[in-house]
């Protein structure tokens, strides 16, 4: 009996399996374009998350530095060190002595005027006695000073100071 | 991640049986399957195993919807005359859907889920065990007595079963 009844059921088993269960209305390639698209839609979340994320970030940074509080002075000691002072300028050295005190006022005047050397000149030969001077057109070149040298005794006698006088007011 | 090949694949596979399946909760079942489907297209990882994974959201799909549906009784009226036939009339059996599928729904839910889960979702008694958070004894004993209650009030009887 229970035999039969166990026959009975994997009969009735094997019926019932031979049935092919209805989809209904379900539509294979509606379902195909929903789980493609939703799929895409979450695939393609990333990149507006990060710009969104981002943007936050941007937004909370300048709410930062827009509500900070004013930063106190700051004072700073700074040491420089003293620079060295220069050394005092010499005076420069000169081949010709200080002009005496009882010299006339076109003495002031600069050493390198010519007028002022053929005064001096002039003074140089009167005081050592000398009876002639060079001509005043032709003091700049070598010439005259050599006739001068040959021409007056008195001025073989002090060559060097009247030719350091001589070519200090032709310079 | 699972392409749309294998997505594919087990709609033609499995989507009759859990339509099948989800009808018994619900009135609007190929929503609920369809739902479970993008549902698994867009996990991560592909559940294994993956098709009584598919049942266990149907199943928790169709209950949350029939619970949401008695709220639209006039609704869920018009759906249920012109729910389409729960099996597609076949030549190899001497057996009528349309009264197997009465039959079916004068059965309590359990021997239902557990016939419809073993007999066209192919699932072994563990499976359907898990899937209905039960024992696999549980699911056994469901099955062997919705047979019989099966047997009793169906009409013709199983041994005019056609053989082809």
């Amino acid at each position: 009996m229970s035999g039969h009844d166990e026959n009975d059921l994997n009969k009735l088993e094997q019926s019932l399996a031979g049935l092919r269960p209805s989809a209904g209305t379900l539509d294979r390639g509606h379902l195909m374009f929903q789980a493609g698209q939703t799929a895409g839609a979450r695939r393609g979340l990333f990149w507006p998350a990060a710009t969104w994320m981002m943007t936050a970030v941007a937004a909370c940074l300048g709410l930062v530095v827009a509500l900070r509080p004013a930063a106190d002075p700051e004072v700073r000691v700074v040491y420089v060190e003293r620079a060295a002072q220069p050394p005092a300028p010499q005076p420069p050295s000169s081949e010709i002595q200080a002009p005496p005190a009882s010299q006339s006022p076109a003495e002031s005047v600069g050493p390198s005027s010519i007028a002022y050397s053929y005064w001096r000149l002039q003074e140089f030969a009167a005081r050592h006695d000398i009876d002639e001077l060079p001509d005043t057109a032709v003091s700049g070149s070598a010439a005259p000073a050599a006739s001068a040298t040959t021409s007056v005794g008195g001025w073989r006698s002090q060559p060097a100071s009247a030719s350091s006088l001589f070519n200090s007011g032709v310079e | 991640m699972m392409d749309v090949t294998q997505l594919g694949q087990l709609v033609d596979a499995h989507a009759a049986a859990l339509v099948l399946y989800a009808r018994q909760f619900c009135a609007a079942p190929e929503d609920v399957v369809q739902e479970a489907f993008v549902k698994l297209f867009k996990q991560e990882r592909t559940p294994s195993p993956v098709v009584p994974w598919l049942y266990r959201v149907v199943r928790n799909a169709a209950i949350s919807t029939a619970r949401s549906e008695q709220r639209r009784r006039r609704y869920e009226a018009h759906a249920a005359r012109e729910a389409p036939a729960w099996f597609v009339a076949h030549a190899d059996t001497a057996l009528d859907a349309a009264e197997v599928a009465a039959s079916l729904q004068t059965l309590p839910t359990e021997q239902r889920e557990a016939i419809t889960l073993h007999l066209w979702g192919g699932l072994t008694f563990a499976e359907i065990a898990d899937v209905v958070n039960s024992s696999t004894s549980s699911a056994h004993r469901h099955y062997a007595e919705g047979l019989r209650q099966l047997r009793e009030r169906l009409n013709p009887c199983p041994d005019t079963t056609k053989t082809t």
